[in-house]
């Protein structure tokens, strides 16, 4: 299989073989690599629909649909499906509005045989919302894990790479999805833009995938080598750990794919990324010298934190540096958000 | 009897680490192994080992926390992570 553009072959995600989706084990929602699951959901009401045809399909999520409304992107068809930036990235190449859940799919509807069609998706919405009663027949078993289960709905889209903080399972019930993964430490080969300015929440790779400008992000070449592509139809399903780039083809003129999102941390963890920000600000500046010793201390306390980094403090007297849970942590946002508010 | 005089390299606006290093013991610290040091490196590629070179295909207009901070930029994300944190 190659990356479009690209001519190159790349490595397919590896596939496990007869896993229950009524009892998913921990081999597969605490893997550390990504993973395909062919025909996972292959009984699911939605996806024989959707195998019988898209009207079928749509007349089926249409039986669920009460009044919801959704986030729409819209892009002229010039954009070619690839939902980015403007020229100088300082907006967007499509528009977002809200609308009816049943207006969306007629539109998909109307434009499903024109191949100049404008660009429409439907991103990450809460399926208990917006289909109430969809997840009585579609749904898989966490067992303990309560996962936050979204519906993706669209034609032919292309999703720029980005990644996401929690685990994830996503399962194409209607169409077909080209999947092309890199691990994190691609970070730097992959161009990433803004941080808080992004097209639909998470920071993407400016490179286009289709086309790919190798004066311009020449490293995207070795980024390239450590791809991992996989093409999946109804009832395939995908795992993507926290973190994996992903780059999302939507192959069809009618998709819809359902995913599941959960952190394997606590609820009183908060994101990360509010750290990143505030070290670009208070340290990534600092003089050379300076930064180097936060990196120490933050290599100390943090990253290669262990039982011995604060055994020789009484337990009772280690405050921050001791184990937290969910009353220490709101102790300690307190102190932060005092801290801030300067 | 000592006098002392203490100063930092530093412009006002930019903050003491110590906040930001309490805020990864909350949020980092007690991840999976493997997550931690996926952000490890998201550390060390925005932070520790940032350069110009870091950020150069953004074009600066689009910058934001990625670009230079000043004394408006650093309101605003404070203001923005308050927001976050008073949950």
């Amino acid at each position: 299989m190659t990356i479009p553009g690209s001519g190159v072959n790349a490595e397919r995600i590896r596939e496990l073989k007869g896993v229950n989706p009524r009892a998913l084990p921990d081999e597969v929602l605490a893997s550390t690599e990504p993973l395909v699951l062919r025909g996972l959901a292959a009984d699911w009401p939605m996806v024989r629909a959707a195998l019988e045809s898209p009207a079928a399909a749509t007349a089926y999520l249409r039986h669920f649909y009460k009044d919801a409304t959704v986030v729409v992107m819209s892009g002229d068809p010039a954009i070619g499906g690839r939902f980015f930036y403007n020229d100088d990235l300082s907006g967007f190449n499509f528009r977002t509005y809200r609308t009816g859940l049943d207006g969306v799919l007629d539109e998909l509807a109307r434009f499903a045989g024109d191949s100049n069609a404008p660009s429409t998706y439907v991103g990450s919405s809460a399926i208990d919302t917006v289909l109430p009663g969809f997840r009585a027949e579609n749904d898989f078993n966490f067992g303990a894990r309560a996962p936050l289960a979204s519906i993706w709905i669209g034609n032919r889209t292309r999703i720029a790479a980005h990644h996401d903080l929690p685990d994830n399972l996503a399962c194409v019930v209607a169409g077909h999805r080209r999947f092309t993964l890199f691990p994190p430490e691609q970070i730097a080969n992959l161009y990433i833009g803004p941080l808080d300015n992004t097209p639909a929440g998470q920071p993407i790779s400016l490179v286009d995938f289709a086309r790919p400008d190798y004066e311009r992000f020449p490293r995207f070449a070795e980024a390239r080598k450590a791809a991992r592509i996989a093409e999946l139809g109804p009832g395939d399903a995908i795992f993507i750990p926290s973190m994996w780039w992903h780059h999302i083809e939507s192959l069809d003129a009618f998709n819809v794919l359902v995913n599941y999102w959960w952190r394997q941390s606590p609820a009183h963890m908060d994101a990360p990324i509010g750290a990143l920000m505030l070290a670009l600000m208070t340290v990534r500046d600092l003089p050379q010298e300076q930064r180097a010793a936060w990196e120490n201390l933050f290599r100390h306390y943090v990253f290669h934190a262990g039982d011995e980094t604060t055994a020789h403090i009484p337990e009772r007297a280690r405050g921050s540096l001791g184990a937290l849970d969910a009353n220490l942590v709101s102790g300690l946002r307190e102190i932060v958000l005092a801290r801030l508010n300067r | 009897m000592l006098v002392n005089y203490w100063w930092r390299q530093t412009p006002a606006w930019m903050d003491t680490p110590m906040n930001t290093l309490m805020l990864a013991l909350m949020t980092i610290r007690d991840l999976p192994p493997k997550q931690r040091e996926i952000w490890d490196d998201v550390f060390r590629h925005y932070v520790f080992a940032a350069n110009e070179a870091t950020v150069e295909h953004v074009p600066e207009n689009a910058r934001r926390v990625l670009g230079q901070f000043d004394d408006e930029k650093a309101r605003a994300l404070r203001a923005r992570l308050l927001q976050r944190l008073n949950r």
